[in-house]
């Protein structure tokens, strides 16, 4: 696979950025507030923070599937996302899930590089049903891998998996940003294996950066 | 796009069989009872047509100065009229199939027949119309009744003199129970030549139009129609076959009119409200699609080339159906006679409107999933 270029400018940067959600019962309640965020190549961060605690509103801003109600988001790097429900459409087989990610037809040898990467090549022509959690959490970071995006956003990539598959998935993520992709993944404990340069907390909408690792 | 439209369309419908097929056979249901409908209305004006021809045709046009009193009697026409008038009657729209006849009370031998001359059926407005009931007569021939073939004794291919000419009996008809047994049918010119009517007739038969069945009169309405063509004429509407004939019409016009829309209504909300079900089941899927990079167009197609194949595999079934039960349920219907075949440009027209009414009735259903916030992948886990 070809590598995104590190770059020491921020691929994405959010500004003063607020966001709120209708309150069951009337009045909203504000998910995000006047955060900053700036994320550069090669960043791995970690987003920490208890349910309800704003981290995937988070990164429905930083991926632009939502626009901030006020601030702003600033640059339009290439994004993956691993959805937490992890959404592999249940009627595409393994390789046709992961070819859903691709950005352009024609990278079939992307495709079968990830299958080996991910340990899913037995698993190629299998539907989601078929597989186990593991496999499906591993398939759907093929997918997201597939596009080859300058930003991979995780939530909750390793929830319910073994050290094994955690591993798999792990690993891949620690690839994409040894090739200079930034990842941020979102998680409400800790992840084991994983060795980020950033740490952040998330706490009732507000972000801080708790330290960098070199 | 990385994966193609009609792969997306094709893996969904194959893993959502169940569902699909009831989408489809609901489809296949509506085709069928439209193309039954069509197959029935059809039948039912071949049956209108059999039951007209049977009880004769109802509208009579006399000679001026005509004795209705006396035609009521006896129905014989007395005096005569040009024969053009026939061509004049076809520019007007209260009467069709315009049969003109020459008849006269003649003997044979020692009994009294009904001479019938008889012409090609006319149409109102020049229309052309499968002809019901010209009677195909060879010339120098009769056609006779089953009374008129007894007394006089004829034999079917034998000649009978009749004022001193002779004629090939073509035929000799079943007993009708009408004033039909006693006539002796020949081509009109036969006739007028027999009688030394050259040119002349003395009725036209007709059948009334239906588009005197809204007036008040009926009667009043021909008439008004009729008498400035053929001026001083006599105008008879004999209404018990009028309104038999007239009930019978409206009976299959009002099945098709009250039937058929409702049924077509219901089948595209049904088609519609599946489309729907379909898309809010598949709210995520078309969240992923569009959250990896597929355009909001291309999602609505998903939605719409499943409701077209649907409609296309319905239409086709629906179609098969029609034709192979059609026969037997059209028989049971009208009752008697072998039912029409369906018009193939109907069946054409079938196969190529239904999957695009499909995939109308899925529009909406489709502006909703191309709507669909791909957000809603990551707040609802």
């Amino acid at each position: 696979m070809n590598t995104p270029t590190p770059q020491n400018t921020s691929i994405l940067e959010l500004r003063k950025a607020t966001m709120s959600w209708p309150r069951p019962g009337g009045g909203r309640i504000t998910a995000v507030h006047s955060l900053d965020l700036a994320v550069q190549a090669a960043d791995l961060g970690v987003i920490r923070g208890p349910s309800g605690s704003g981290k995937t509103t988070l990164l429905l801003l930083a991926g632009g599937l939502l626009q901030p109600h006020t601030g702003s988001r600033i640059g339009t790097p290439r994004v993956g996302f691993i959805f937490q429900t992890l959404e592999l459409l249940p009627y595409l087989d393994v390789r046709q899930n992961i070819r859903l990610g691709l950005s352009k037809a024609g990278d079939e040898d992307d495709v079968e590089q990830l299958l080996e990467e991910l340990g899913l090549t037995e698993r190629a022509d299998h539907r989601p049903h078929q597989l186990s959690t593991g496999e499906c959490q591993r398939t759907a970071t093929a997918r997201a891998l597939a596009s080859r995006p300058a930003l991979l956003l995780a939530d909750e990539p390793t929830g319910n998996l073994d050290p094994e598959n955690a591993l798999i998935v792990l690993r891949a993520l620690d690839g994409l940003v040894q090739r200079g992709g930034a990842v941020l993944v979102a998680t409400h404990g800790s992840i084991e294996g994983l060795n980020p340069t950033r740490q952040f907390t998330m706490d009732s909408g507000t972000l801080s950066e708790s330290g960098n690792t070199p | 796009m990385s994966i193609s439209l009609p792969t997306l369309v094709g893996r969904e419908m194959s893993l959502r069989w169940i569902t699909a097929l009831h989408a489809v056979f609901i489809v296949a249901a509506a085709v069928a009872m439209v193309l039954l409908a069509e197959q029935f209305a059809a039948a039912s004006e071949n049956a209108t047509r059999r039951i007209q021809r049977d009880i004769g045709l109802n509208i009579v046009i006399l000679p001026p100065q005509t004795d209705l009193d006396a035609w009521w009697i006896d129905r014989l026409p007395t005096g005569s009229m040009p024969e053009a008038w026939i061509e004049r009657l076809e520019d007007q729209d209260v009467a069709n199939r315009l049969v003109p006849m020459l008849v006269a009370r003649v003997p044979v031998g020692d009994a009294e027949i009904i001479l019938t001359g008889i012409g090609s059926e006319r149409f109102k407005r020049g229309n052309a119309m499968k002809p019901v009931f010209g009677r195909s007569i060879e010339p120098g021939n009769v056609v006779l009744g089953a009374l008129a073939g007894k007394v006089t004794g004829a034999r079917e291919g034998e000649p009978l003199v009749i004022k001193g000419r002779s004629f090939t009996v073509e035929r000799i008809l079943e007993p009708m129970g009408s004033e039909e047994d006693v006539r002796c049918w020949m081509t009109l010119p036969d006739a007028q030549s027999l009688l030394q009517l050259e040119g002349r007739l003395n009725e036209i038969r007709a059948i009334e139009c239906h588009c005197s069945e809204d007036v008040q009169d009926p009667l009043e309405a021909i008439r008004t129609e009729l008498e400035p063509i053929v001026p001083g004429a006599g105008i008879v509407r004999m209404n018990a076959l009028a309104d038999a004939r007239r009930a019978q019409r409206q009976m299959a016009e009002r099945f098709i009119e009250y039937a058929i829309p409702p049924l077509l209504v219901l089948a595209g909300v049904i088609v519609a409200a599946l489309a729907l079900m379909n898309v809010r089941e598949r709210r995520n899927e078309m969240g992923v699609l569009l959250a990896h990079g597929y355009r909001r167009s291309t999602v609505a197609s998903v939605v719409l080339s499943r409701s077209f194949i649907i409609g296309l595999v319905g239409a086709v079934i629906g179609w098969v159906f029609a034709i192979v039960i059609g026969d037997s349920v059209i028989t049971s219907i009208i009752g008697s006679g072998k039912p029409p075949r369906l018009d193939s440009t109907l069946l054409l027209a079938t196969i190529f409107s239904t999957p695009i009414l499909c995939a109308l009735a899925a529009l909406y259903p489709a502006i909703m999933a191309a709507m669909v916030d791909p957000a809603r992948l990551m707040r609802l886990p």
